[in-house]
């Protein structure tokens, strides 16, 4: 996966809008995330986060911003966030798009406010990864480097 | 039977018969808390009102019977106080055990009652947990505040915990509402395994060869903790017990006394099995799933 091109934020919120519900074909590359955990690092903010993708086409992710400036309140700055919503995987040409639709109602997040990747209503460039693979990659909008790995089980 | 039932009723019945070899062996296990009567009653708040003013008119006494009917009595003519000095309060009840993580455990019942304040209904109709099924229970820190962890609690018996480290499914099984309105809710994870990489994962077991370790029992909905133990002085059943990780512990069952409460609440919570800076937990109810 390269750096996310500029035009799929916009074209990703037609898309996302227009998700129907996953074909069986749609899901074969996602076979080896079904019952176990993508999990990454930000290496520039260290915030780290896991996604869970169900074959239901529902995904719940977490994220960890590390220590905020301030205790929270009701209204945050939380360290721990998590976000639940539907998702699909779409070809676009040559390329797979991993597309976020969070559940409403949705909470303004902090890792959504620093666009941490898969915390977004929007497309992310996806390439298929086997259970105990780590890689790095460019994966958010701002183009950051992460380290992800999918392991085995939740 | 449901498979969460089953799975539930399996796990109780191994954990009776380690309770049953637990009690035969050393005398570490703690004394059981028993809230059949309360020994102490405290009543705070920010009122003008006297506590012996207060105390004529509650029914509940230290040493007597204690029943939730008996504390929604009192809630009712503490609010019927107020109200016939032309006043409002809203009186909210805390059950809490000190000494329990000793083995004397006491039972303590605060009533708080905070004037001026719109009165929330002390039997409010419906489960009490349902403000919970599309909000987020958030766990922090008593002393810096901190968030720790977020409890997604699902209306069909299932949770998601999250922390820093890692995320857990799991299903609940509920007790009998306390004498406080609190309902005791045991949180079973689904797998004891950690799946956080190394590298990332911040530290979590006990460290090899540690001389002491944390004895956590369950009776009747009721988790019961125990900090540094010594694991030379327990029985092998004990030690195996007492050396799990934190994720063995939720996958053999922690209950946690979950109160009534409304969305942007922030309290403090002193009757959680293992609770953190000054011997209480922070808890926020916030809004929605996050």
């Amino acid at each position: 996966m390269g750096r996310t091109s500029p035009w799929v934020r916009p074209l990703a919120w037609s898309l996302v809008a227009s998700a129907g519900p996953l074909l069986a074909g749609d899901l074969l590359p996602l076979q080896q995330y079904f019952e176990n955990t993508l999990i990454w690092k930000n290496q520039v903010t260290g915030a780290t986060g896991r996604i869970w993708l169900n074959p239901d086409g529902r995904y719940f992710a977490f994220y960890n911003l590390g220590p905020q400036p301030k205790p929270p309140d009701v209204n945050g700055p939380f360290q721990v966030e998590g976000r639940l919503g539907t998702f699909t995987l779409r070809a676009e040409g040559s390329e797979a798009l991993l597309c976020l639709w969070p559940a409403s109602p949705r909470p303004e997040l902090g890792a959504q406010l620093q666009h941490e990747v898969y915390s977004e209503a929007m497309c992310y460039e996806f390439v298929p990864h086997g259970i105990g693979d780590s890689w790095s990659e460019d994966a958010d909008p701002l183009h950051r480097p992460y380290k992800f790995w999918l392991v085995k089980g939740r | 039977m449901s498979r969460v039932m089953q799975s539930i009723v399996r796990r109780a019945a191994r954990f009776a018969v380690l309770l049953a070899c637990m009690l035969a062996a050393t005398g570490v296990l703690q004394a059981a808390v028993d809230d059949a009567s309360v020994q102490e009653i405290h009543i705070q708040g920010n009122r003008s009102m006297g506590s012996e003013q207060i105390a004529r008119v509650m029914t509940l006494k230290p040493g007597g019977q204690l029943s939730r009917a008996a504390v929604v009595g009192d809630v009712r003519q503490i609010e019927a106080l107020y109200r016939s000095a032309g006043k409002t309060a809203d009186v909210r009840t805390d059950l809490t055990h000190p000494g329990e993580h000793d083995g004397h455990a006491r039972t303590v019942l605060t009533f708080s009652i905070i004037e001026g304040a719109r009165p929330r209904p002390v039997e409010a109709p419906g489960d009490p947990l349902e403000v919970y099924f599309e909000n987020t229970l958030v766990c922090a820190a008593a002393k810096s505040g901190r968030d720790l962890c977020h409890l997604w609690l699902n209306r069909d018996g299932t949770f998601i915990n999250f922390d820093g480290g890692e995320a857990k499914t799991g299903h609940y099984a509920t007790g009998p509402m306390r004498p406080d309105g609190k309902i005791p809710v045991c949180q079973y994870w689904d797998t004891p395994d950690m799946v956080t990489p190394a590298e990332i994962a911040p530290p979590m077991r006990l460290a090899t060869g540690a001389s002491v370790g944390i004895l956590c029992t369950q009776d009747h909905f009721r988790t019961t903790c125990q900090r540094g133990v010594e694991l030379a002085t327990l029985s092998p059943a004990q030690q195996s017990v007492a050396t799990r990780s934190m994720g063995e512990r939720f996958y053999h069952g922690m209950c946690y006394p979950i109160g009534p409460h409304e969305v942007g609440d922030d309290w403090f919570e002193a009757d959680d099995p293992l609770p953190g800076e000054l011997g209480m937990d922070r808890v926020l109810l916030i809004p929605g799933r996050q």
